[in-house]
């Protein structure tokens, strides 16, 4: 029981340990309403790769997620998502950016960019998620990936792509060919400690 | 002058505001726009504004990129922007024909192509999931005409030989029926695959089971879009050399030639050595994402090499006589299957969530040249619940029955229903040992059966979760209750027995740890292990 018990605590310490080593990056944070709005550049996402997937000619997508913790006990606050949808448009010469229901053309690679990865004024939820959170310490998680596979998509090619089988001794192994549901890049930081107005 | 400057300023402000979104022309620092120094300001001079917006509240959080409410990202509508496509060029492949890429395809020279598609995207996903690609990139390049496209397929190939399932354990196994010692001897199964045979997409795999006292061997090849691009070839052959045990402690007759002869004795085992060989034909098709049918034909060729006389056990209170469920010497399986399978699962490996069903009717008849006139049916249901605290329970359901003169391999195994001894691979039972019989009741006499059900609980708790590398470790515990019987026992159970034991039911228990890594799902059980100590 002791040795269970020896073994929880390290893995939850593990845990807390991954967060602690992402790389802690400049975020600025202004509360508003109650709510934090977050502002960074998460521009290194783009590599020469991606910047040729993305005059490509087809959709791409940069999906950009940030998360509140409260520092120490790492217990997620707030969750806040949003998506850019990027297509060049070949004949015409310029790109088509759509953020939720709002679609905008811009001239330049670079334009996209600023428009999708340098984020102003986010929200990162609500005030009601952050009333209880008053006066503690707080950090944020950012993720920014470029061309993640949907859950729904994930789902169906892995499943076509394992048996289902239960296994028949100790010592089973079914191959999952999770390596197909990462996004083609990502970016992970987190901010400093910031401490919630109270 | 001052009058002329100051009508720029306002000309230069009211432009500024009709330019909608902000940031168009936003410089790449982190200020936050200038409105924030304003707020909060939801109404502006001249704004209307209604009684009913008084009590309204506080004003939503809405920001550039949406509403703070909307916490997962929107799927971004189609756009209207349409090319037509001129070709499709395929580039970087090796060994994969370029016909079986463009198979992956939906789209036809000359028809339009929407670049925002998400069935454009789902083609790259598509391609990697053969896994035959180590990358596959997608690309539109200007046609010869305005408004015309290439769209070029850049792919680079991988090995697609992958080991698929690896079993191994050790079982209790004696070699026949006269044979007194009871050896733990170690199994190995697995079964490997090429994905790609001959850059035709066809896939082959080889399953075998290595044992001092079981062989066996089966070679599948699959032909993922054979007729119409909707349905698969399947065609598989086998050889098994296996040995199935009857009976606890039963009198067997053994033919003049062995160490007792003529007359009878008291073994561990019944022991039928036999080989069997046979051939699957088969089709079947993706009827949605979620659901697929397979329809398939099977013969087996089945030679009965050693088996005793006869045999009898004391069931109960009566000496009942083993029936081995073969035919001596050699006979003919042809036999029709059709299955389906519902799969609404989150993950194959680890599951959390969803919902898997098959059904399987299996009828083996005269009419198709068969020895052997029988129908069995199958269905098992199982639905995982993931529960708030990211924990996650599983309910199970087997029932399964056979009508007719069924040969052994195609009943129910107690060793199928419990967890506690070795399940059969490539249907060829592994372990001589009966039931543990936890409850105490008449299922100590069961090994075989043409009645089964089986419901189970299971539970299973993340302890470790990362992103990469290893990326789960579960623990995970099951319980259960499952039933064998014969539909010539009597209802009331088998005699001999008294109140509920009569009835063969027994209680089953596995439980383990699971490690989701980067390559696949390694299960750690220890109910078989368990199942080595008398309980």
């Amino acid at each position: 029981m002791r040795c269970w018990l020896t073994i929880g605590v390290l893995l939850l310490a593990a845990g807390a340990s991954a967060q602690s080593k992402l790389p802690v990056r400049d975020v600025k944070v202004t509360w508003l309403h109650g709510a934090p709005k977050v502002s960074f550049s998460a521009r290194d996402l783009v590599d020469r790769k991606v910047r040729a997937k993305l005059s490509s000619g087809l959709r791409k997508r940069i999906v950009v997620t940030v998360e509140g913790y409260t520092d120490g006990g790492n217990k997620k606050v707030a969750t806040r998502q949003f998506s850019c949808s990027i297509t060049r448009d070949l004949w015409e010469e310029g790109f088509v950016v759509r953020i939720g229901s709002r679609t905008e053309t811009v001239a330049t690679l670079d334009q996209v960019l600023n428009r999708c990865l340098v984020v102003h004024g986010l929200f990162v939820g609500e005030r009601d998620e952050w009333k209880r959170q008053s006066d503690r310490s707080v950090y944020f998680r950012v993720r920014a990936a470029f061309n993640p596979i949907s859950k729904k998509q994930c789902r169906e090619l892995i499943r076509g792509s394992t048996s289902s089988d239960d296994g028949v001794g100790p010592i089973t192994i079914n191959i999952v060919r999770r390596r197909i549901c990462k996004a083609e890049r990502v970016v992970e930081f987190r901010s400093r400690v910031f401490r919630v107005p109270p | 002058m001052r009058l002329l400057l100051a009508f720029g300023l306002v000309l230069a402000s009211n432009a500024r505001a009709q330019e909608g979104p902000e940031d168009q022309q936003r410089p790449a620092s982190l200020e936050a726009p200038s409105r924030e120094q304003g707020e909060p300001e939801p109404y502006r001079p001249g704004d209307v504004v209604r009684p009913e917006d008084y009590d309204a509240g506080p004003p939503p959080l809405e920001d550039l990129y949406g509403d703070a409410a909307d916490r997962r990202a929107e799927e971004p509508i189609s756009a209207q922007v349409r090319y037509v496509l001129e070709r499709i060029d395929v580039v970087g492949n090796k060994r994969t024909r370029a016909r079986v890429i463009r198979n992956f395809i939906p789209l036809e020279k000359g028809e339009f192509l929407d670049p925002e598609s998400p069935e454009i995207e789902a083609i790259q996903w598509r391609l990697m999931g053969t896994g035959w690609f180590d990358r596959v990139d997608l690309r539109l390049e200007r046609g010869t005409k305005r408004g015309f496209v290439i769209l070029v397929v850049d792919v680079e190939e991988r090995n697609t030989i992958v080991i698929e399932k690896l079993v191994a354990g050790l079982y209790e196994g004696i070699s026949e029926s006269t044979d007194t010692n009871r050896d733990l001897i170690p199994y190995l199964g697995f079964t490997v695959s090429d994905t790609n045979i001959l850059g035709r997409g066809i896939k082959l795999s080889g399953t075998a089971l290595l044992s001092e006292l079981q062989l066996g061997g089966r070679i599948d090849l699959w032909y993922p879009k054979l007729f119409r691009e909707t349905y698969s070839l399947r065609t598989a052959t086998f050889f098994l050399s296996g040995r199935e045990f009857y009976g606890n402690e039963p009198l067997v007759s053994v033919p003049c030639g062995q160490p007792i002869c003529p007359g009878t004795s008291e073994v561990t085992n019944a022991v039928v050595r036999y080989r069997r060989g046979g051939f699957v034909l088969g089709t079947g098709r993706d009827a949605t994402p979620n659901l697929r049918y397979t329809i398939d034909w099977q013969g087996d060729i089945v030679s009965v090499l050693e088996r005793p006389q006869a045999a009898s056990e004391i069931r109960g209170d009566e000496v009942a006589p083993i029936d081995f469920a073969i035919d001596d010497g050699l006979s003919f399986v042809s036999l029709l299957r059709f299955a389906l399978i519902y799969d609404k699962r989150d993950d194959p490996g680890i599951t959390t969530q969803g919902i898997l069903f098959r059904g399987v009717v299996t009828a083996g008849t005269r009419f198709l040249g068969s020895d052997y006139d029988f129908l069995q049916l199958e269905a098992w249901l199982r639905r995982w619940w993931l529960l708030p605290w990211k924990h996650s329970i599983r309910l199970g359901v087997f029932a399964g029955a056979a009508l007719g003169d069924t040969p052994f391999f195609y009943l129910f195994h107690v060793s199928d229903l419990t967890d506690l001894i070795p399940s059969r691979f490539l249907e060829i039972q592994l372990d001589r040992r009966p039931p543990p019989n936890l409850l105490g009741t008449s299922i100590e006499a069961m090994r075989l059966g043409e009645l089964a059900w089986r419901v189970d609980l299971g539970y299973e708790a993340p302890i470790y979760r990362r992103d990469r590398g290893l990326r789960m470790i579960n623990v995970y515990s099951l319980i259960g209750l499952y039933s064998l019987a014969n539909l010539r026992d009597p209802r009331a159970g088998i005699p001999g027995y008294t109140g509920a034991a009569r009835f063969p039911l027994d209680l089953t228990f596995d439980f383990g740890v699971r490690f989701d890594t980067r390559i696949g799902v390694f299960q750690i059980g220890f109910s078989t292990l368990l199942g080595f100590i008398r309980l």
